[in-house]
Order: C-alpha cells, then structure tokens, then sequence
C-alpha cells in the first residue's frame, strides 16, 4: 500500500509524541491518575491515560479529534469499534496460547480460527462503515483503507484459502472404537447412530415434549495427551487436510494486520474516553466538545471536577457545578473562601477543563470555550518527606524555580495554597513575586489561597465562594467573581461556636 | 402413549388442574366424600379432588355442561372399575411403583455423562418392564372388561409394547451398557474430536477382528495403561462427551415412558377411589346405582331414597332417605321445621348431581337427573358457620 497508514489520534503528518507511562506530578495534584483505572485495566490505563496528558499543537489537531469524538459517539460505530476491539483481543489470546502449544495439528486449529475471525471482523468493520459513513477524516480514511485492503488480491486469497481449509477440516470424520484400555481409530463405516434408532424405536410411545433432561459435561478447550495422541491417529488417517491446514497457516503467518490494530487501539482510547465521561451524562451532567480561543479568553459554565463528579455521581449525590468568565488579558485567577468549601476542587476542575480541551476532548461542561495551553503546572503543598534535607519550603521554592524556566504564554499554572508552610507575611511576600514572575512569562495562573491580599491586585481575577445570606457561615460550594470580602469563613464559624477574639477575651478577664 | 381413560381428548396432568371450588367443598362437606375416596392414599386424594368436580368432560379445561353421552362414557369405566377392582388397583400399583422407582434412582443432580446414561438405561429398563405388566394385566383380564376406555387402553398397550418394540428397545440398552463404545466424530475447536454419534457396532465377528488386529480397515491404537491416572481420567472424560447426545436420547425416552405412567396413575388413582368411596358406603349401609342421565334441558329431577352420602359416612349410617319428584320445576323449594333436614336433602340432591356429573354412582335408585354444574350457596353468618349446621342438629339428635 503507497498511502501512508491512517491514524486516529494524530492527523496526517503530524508528529506522533511518545507519551510516557510515569503519571506527571501536576497530573496528579488534578487527580487525573485516578481516571488511569477508568482507561483501561494495568498499563493500558497508564497509555491512555499518557496520551490524554500530552496537549495537541494547534487548532487543527484538537479539531481532528473532535470530529472523531463525535462519530464514535454514534452507537452504531462505537458499537463496530468496539466488538473489533474485542475480536482483536480474542485474536491476541488465541494465539498466544496457540504459541505454547506442542502439536502443530492443533496449534495450526486455532491459528487457523484466528485467521477466520480476524477476516471476518475486518468486513463486519468495513460493513459498519458502509452503513454509518463517518463524518470524520480520520474514520474516513479508516474506511477507505478497508476498502482497499477488503479489494485486494491478497487479502481475497486468504480468505478463499482459509475457508478451503478451514471446509477441508469440517470433512474430516473418523471413527473411535473406545475400549477400557485403549481407543481404535479408522476410518468411519456404515453403522447406525445408537440415538436415532433410540428415538425411532421409543417414536410410538412419545406424547408431548417432557421437560429435557440437562447433561452436563465436563468439558474443557484444552487438549489431554490422549486428545492430542487421537488427533495424530487422524492425522495419519486423513493427511490431505492437515497437510493443507498446515500450509495455509505457514502462508498467512501475520494473523493481526499491524495496520488496523493500531486502528483499533487508536479508537479504543476514544472510547475509553467516552466510557469515562459516560456516568456524567447519565446521571444528567452535560459533556461537551469546548471551543477553543486564540484571544486568551475563557467562557465556561456547568463545570465541574471530572474526578470528583465520577465519585459523587457512584454515590448518588449532588454534584455542584461553577461558571468562570475571564476576558482577554485576563490571565491571574485568585479563588478564596471557606476551607472545605470547594476552593481546590473548583481550581482543579479549571486545570482539567484545559487539558481535556487541548486533548481534543469533551468537557463536563454547558459550555465551554477555552484557550489552548501547552503546559500545565501545579504549586501543591506536599507532605514533608524525610529525604527532603531542605525542608518543606525549600522543596517548594525549587520546584518553583524548575517551573519558572519551563513557564510561557501557554503555560497553565494551578496554585494551591502556596506557601503555607511558612508565615503568613513571608507566604504572601513569596506568592506576590510568584505571580509576578509568571506574568511577566505571559502564563495563566489559578491559584487557591487563604492570603487575601493577593486578590486584591488589580491584575487579578478575584473569585470567592458565595455567601448565603440567610447562613452566612453556610458553605455555598458556589463561586462568583467578586472581591475577597474579608469575611474570612473561620471566624464565622468561630464565632458559632464561641471562640471569636472578643468571646475568648471575655473569658479570660472573668 | 395416550392414557385417555378419564377424559376422551386428553391425558390427566392432576398438577395443572385448579383446586376445587372450596364453597363448594365447604357447603357440601365433600372432605369426608374425598377421604373415603382416599382411604388414606394421599395421591387418590389428590386426584379426587381436583378431578371429581370437574365433571365428565372433553378435556379438564372444556367449558359448558358435561355432555350425556360423556357422561355415559366415565360411567361405563367407572362400571368397569367396580366390577373388576383388583385390575385398576393392580393398575395404579403398576403405575405407581414405576413412578416411585424412578425417583428412586434419580436422586439428586446427575453431572456425568456417561452417569446420566447408566441411570437412564436403568429407569428405561424399569419402566418398560412396568408398562408390560400392565399390558399383561389388561390382556389377561380383557374379557371381563366393558368401558371403552379401558379396552382402548389394552389394545394400545398391546400394540405399541409388542415383543418386537422390547426386543429392540433392550437390545439397544444392552448395547448401551457394554463397556466398549464405537463412535464416529470430526473435528471441533483446536482441532479435537467433538460432535460425537454413537454407533452400533455392525456384528460380533466384525468386532472382534477389530480388536485382535484384522480388521479390514487400516486402525490405529491409542493404549492408556491403568497406572496413568491423568490418562484413565482423560479416557473417562472421552467416553462421558462421546455418550452425551445418546444419554440425551434415551432420558429423552425414558422421560415419554415416564409420563405415560405418571398420567395413568393419576387416572386410575379416580377410578380406585370409585371403588374404595363404594366400599365404604356399602359399609354403612348405603346401596349406590347407577343413575341415569336425563335430556339436556330438563328441568327438576327424580330421585327415590336419596340420602347425603357425607351424612352416612359421618354417622356410620341409619340416615333416612327421602323421595323426591321435581321433573319439569325450574324452581324447588323446601320449606319444613327447624332441624328437620332441610339442607340434608339439599346437600343430597348437590351430591348426588355432583357425582352424576362425574360419571360415579350415586345414591338413590332411580335417580335421573340432567348433567349441569352445581352451585351453591349456603349461609355463612354468624352462628351459621360449619359445625353449627342440620348435619350436627342431626347428629345431636341421636
């Protein structure tokens, strides 16, 4: 074949990345290593996983995937897609154990079954195709190579020559004398079959159809030494099949076109992908493919933490959406409010829309419209470790400076609570040179925090939870873009509960 | 193989019948008529129960009023029964015996193959042994049988168990049960033998040329020595999945000859608890006859000493009788002093036109009455619940 080979996740020409299984920290700190399982069971989840974290290039790649997003959202080609997927593994297994087996005669049995399978799940693909023309150009040209392969020369042999075979073996009938010690074989001859003339005789006594009786038999695929002794005493018998089971086998040693199982495992992480938004949609969230902007700007409404929502939606409860809206230039997001009160998870689930988007991904979103980046990177506080000679701080501090270097105008950096380990003067010192160096770099910048000074900078967004006014120490889970009021959510609740500065005064002097 | 002895289109399967009216059972006190049916068998009591109410139809599911000549039918069997009881007794026995055997030796689940068909080739051979029994038994008494039914049921047992049918049929389980198999397969999965079918081998001598070599075919031997265990089990395994499709066979067979007995039990159960409710009645000192069976559409009926059966067997007899003359009444009324045996007589006629309906034989003589389902209704007011009724005013009055 001249053309190059179709892929899905990649359009033509494109540079394929080779993503690696180690989860990123920054991943970790959007808890997306906890979609790795949802992916896909062991390293196949790890892959998946990879492939969602590396951001697509430009528009056009992000555009590529949606499209193909949206045809494998059809059931019809999801469902196609899916049982090739299922007949490839099935494929693989065979002749995996085929591999391990002694004897050709059955070796070359199941290689054969493969070769049938794997023949017939390419035109029941072909087929689906047909029947549900995708939109995409990627599907497109998915079909156009079926086309081909289904029309040429070599694959038409095969078929013609596995099913020859695979006839040749259906003809074989042989005759088992089974003794208490030993077992004849030869050729069959004219005897009766026992049951019919059971039946035949016992027809004058039959009245209705009794409820038949269930034999169970212990049975197994695997061959016993006697099996396998059985089959060569067959194959002696009748060599002709064998000869040409034989053959045909040796001719057709690739079973799995490389071709379309790389196809078939692009197509699997789409589904995957859609397989891991699905419990959102059914429990009524919406997922959408986001637009993207140039501009810098970002529009989003019903967002909420992929992550999170999976783990509330099993449970059954609510799940609580936010709307964010930054113009152009706009590019510092400070969220404060409550502790507890979805600060993190609000911060994370905006650090999740963005490499979804630039993923080519659909979003848990109403809508969404969304700024390519091409970096993410995360300020979380981590637990202090024994091998850290530095401390905690300075841990922190060098991975900033690590950060730093790599930050540019498409660098996403979510913050949470930075520099907490020290005091709150040095913290909010620290955090205001942070973000100054990031914006100088042109990075966008979500950042959790208790230091309310840092919203209000003027070159900050300032996003707080809202306040119920009938409960104004009531968690809200709800955030709006409007000034860090001061109205720290602690002394609320310390009020509450009789511990504020002028109660606790008051007990003192008694 | 059809039974056909109570109903003219189909075979009783007493489990699928409805329970009888309990009203019914109630108003007319039919527990004791069932129990003396019984005499304690609690498959008779089954059986009664669901069929007696039913009435002599069709089939147990046929609608509108029993016909005439049907009834005339179950009367002539049930004519036969009284006059030859060792022979239906001797039936239900039969019937009975190969039922319970065969539950016997089935036990629990089977898994086995090969298991499967040992037990089957037993049940089979016990079965087929119980069903000429009683084509024997209805051969040797075959003159001194009337109905049409019964007679029926003899000339099909003679037809279908003939001696060629068992000749063949225990050929073929002895076949079954020698230890070497021959079978013919092909190829499934991976190549190994699958889709066996069971043959029979073509004659003695063929048979043993093979064995000693000469056969005329080329064969090739496998051997598995007894001290290979894995080998043994294999073999064991290897002849369970060559004998599977003939193991379902032959329980397929064995599952039609069981059936066959199952019916007739049920059916001659009816017939042995016509007997057994005559015998007790004559023990109290109640004469039954046949009654006879007036044109659809006429109205009352005509009965001399008629008693309530129930009454007797409760009371061990010396019950009055009562004549009674309503042919061409739509309506009859019976009016009298308290306790005097109003509902006695009124339980009597429901009786009586109960087991005229069902072909059995009922007091008094001279009964004539048209077949046509009865209804009751009986108050069941306070204080007028059972116990409280004209059966125990009589009772008490003793």
């Amino acid at each position: 074949m001249t053309e190059s080979a179709p892929r899905l996740l990649y359009g033509p020409g494109a540079r394929t990345p080779e993503p690696s299984l180690d989860v990123p920290a920054w991943a970790v700190d959007l808890r997306l290593d906890e979609l790795a399982p949802a992916l896909g069971a062991g390293e196949t989840g790890l892959q998946r996983l990879a492939v969602l974290l590396v951001p697509l290039p430009d528009a056009e790649a992000v555009a590529f995937r949606a499209a193909v997003f949206e045809d494998l959202d059809r059931p019809s080609l999801a469902g196609a897609f899916r049982s090739f997927g299922d007949v490839l593994a099935g494929v693989r297994t065979t002749l995996a154990r085929a591999a391990r087996m002694r004897h050709a005669a059955e070796r070359d049995r199941w290689v054969l079954d493969a070769l049938e399978r794997h023949d017939a799940a390419v035109e029941a693909l072909a087929a689906a195709l047909k029947a549900t023309p995708p939109a995409s150009a990627a599907l497109r040209a998915v079909a156009a190579h079926l086309d081909a392969l289904l029309a040429s020369e070599r694959f038409r042999a095969r078929r013609a020559d596995v099913a020859a075979t695979r006839a040749a073996l259906d003809g074989v009938a042989f005759r088992l004398r089974i003794g208490e010690q030993r077992v004849l074989v030869s050729a069959p001859r004219e005897e009766a079959d026992l049951a019919a003339e059971i039946r035949e005789a016992f027809a004058r006594i039959r009245d209705g159809d009794p409820e038949p009786l269930r034999v169970d038999v212990f049975d197994t695929l695997d061959m016993s030494p006697l099996d396998s002794a059985i089959l060569a005493r067959v194959a002696t018998l009748a060599p002709e099949p064998f000869a040409r089971l034989a053959q045909t086998t040796a001719a057709h040693r690739e079973v799995v076109d490389p071709v379309l199982a790389a196809i078939a495992e692009d197509a699997a992480w789409y589904l995957a992908v859609l397989d891991v938004l699905a419990p959102l949609r059914e429990a009524g969230l919406p997922v959408i493919p986001p637009a993207l902007r140039d501009d810098g700007a970002l529009a989003v409404e019903g967002l909420v933490d992929l992550v999170l929502a999976r783990r509330l939606v099993a449970d059954g409860r609510v799940v609580r959406a936010s709307a964010l809206r930054l113009e152009p230039g706009e590019r510092t997001v400070i969220i404060t409010g409550p502790g507890q009160g979805g600060r993190t998870s609000l911060a994370r689930a905006i650090g999740q829309l963005h490499v979804l988007a630039a993923a080519g991904c659909p979003v848990p979103a109403a809508s969404a419209a969304v700024p390519l980046v091409d970096r993410v990177a995360t300020v979380f506080d981590r637990p202090e470790r024994l091998d850290d000679p530095g401390g905690r701080l300075r841990t922190e501090l060098r991975r900033i400076r690590s950060m730093l270097a790599a930050a540019g105008p498409r660098t996403l950096v979510i913050a949470n609570e930075p520099f907490a380990s020290t005091t709150a003067a040095d913290a909010l010192a620290l955090a205001r040179r942070l973000l100054g160096a990031l914006r100088e770099r042109g990075a966008r910048v979500v950042a959790v925090t208790f230091l309310e000074e840092l919203a209000a900078d003027p070159a900050s967004v300032s996003v707080a939870a809202a306040v119920d006014p009938a409960d104004p120490a009531a968690r809200t889970f709800r955030f709006e873009r409007r000034p860090a009021d001061g109205l720290a959510h602690a002394q609320l609740l310390a009020a509450r509960y009789g511990l504020d500065g002028a109660a606790i005064r008051r007990r003192v002097q008694q | 193989m059809k039974t056909r002895l109570l109903f003219p289109a189909c075979d009783l399967d007493s489990a699928a019948l409805p329970p009888a009216d309990p009203d019914l059972v109630v108003d007319l006190e039919l527990d004791r008529l069932f129990a003396a049916m019984a005499a304690g068998d609690a498959t008779i009591e089954v059986v009664a129960r669901a069929v007696l109410p039913i009435g002599a139809r069709e089939a147990p599911d046929s609608t509108g009023a029993p016909e005439p000549s049907l009834v005339l039918a179950r009367q002539a069997l049930v004519a036969d029964a009284l006059a030859n009881p060792a022979v239906v007794r001797e039936l239900y026995r039969l019937a009975s015996d190969a039922v319970e055997a065969e539950r016997r030796v089935w036990g629990g689940a089977l898994r086995n193959a090969e298991l499967v068909l040992h037990r089957s080739v037993e049940v089979t051979r016990g079965l087929l042994d119980a069903v000429t029994a009683m084509r024997d038994l209805l051969a040797r008494d075959r003159a001194a049988l009337r109905s049409a039914a019964l007679l029926g049921l003899a000339d099909r047992l003679a037809a279908d168990i003939d001696e060629a049918f068992l000749r063949t049929a225990r050929a073929q389980l002895a076949t079954l049960e020698a230890r070497t198999l021959v079978v013919t397969a092909g190829l499934g999965p991976g190549n190994r033998a699958a889709g066996f079918t069971l043959r029979r081998a073509v004659d003695r001598r063929a048979a043993l040329r093979e064995r000693v070599g000469l056969a005329r075919s080329r064969s090739y031997a496998v051997d598995v020595t007894l001290h290979d265990q894995n080998a043994m089990n294999a073999l064991a395994e290897l002849r369970a999945r060559a004998v599977t499709p003939v193991a379902a066979a032959l329980a397929e067979s064995a599952a039609h000859l069981l059936g066959f007995c199952r019916r007739l039990r049920d059916e001659t159960a009816f017939l042995v608890g016509c007997a057994n409710l005559a015998q007790a009645l004559s023990t109290v000192g109640v004469g039954l006859t046949m009654p006879e069976v007036a044109a659809p559409g006429t109205r009352g009926l005509a009965a001399a000493a008629i008693v309530d059966p129930c009454l007797a067997l409760a009371i061990g007899g010396g019950v009055t009788p009562n004549d009674l003359d309503t042919v061409g009444c739509a309506l009859t009324v019976i009016t009298g002093a308290n306790g005097g045996g109003k509902s006695t007589v009124l339980r009597a006629v429901g009786i009586a036109q109960l087991l005229l309906n069902a072909g059995m034989l009922s007091r008094p003589l001279g009964c004539e009455a048209s077949a046509d389902g009865v209804r009751v209704h009986f108050p069941r007011g306070e204080g007028d619940g059972q116990g409280a009724g004209p059966p125990d005013a009589e009772l008490d009055a003793r």
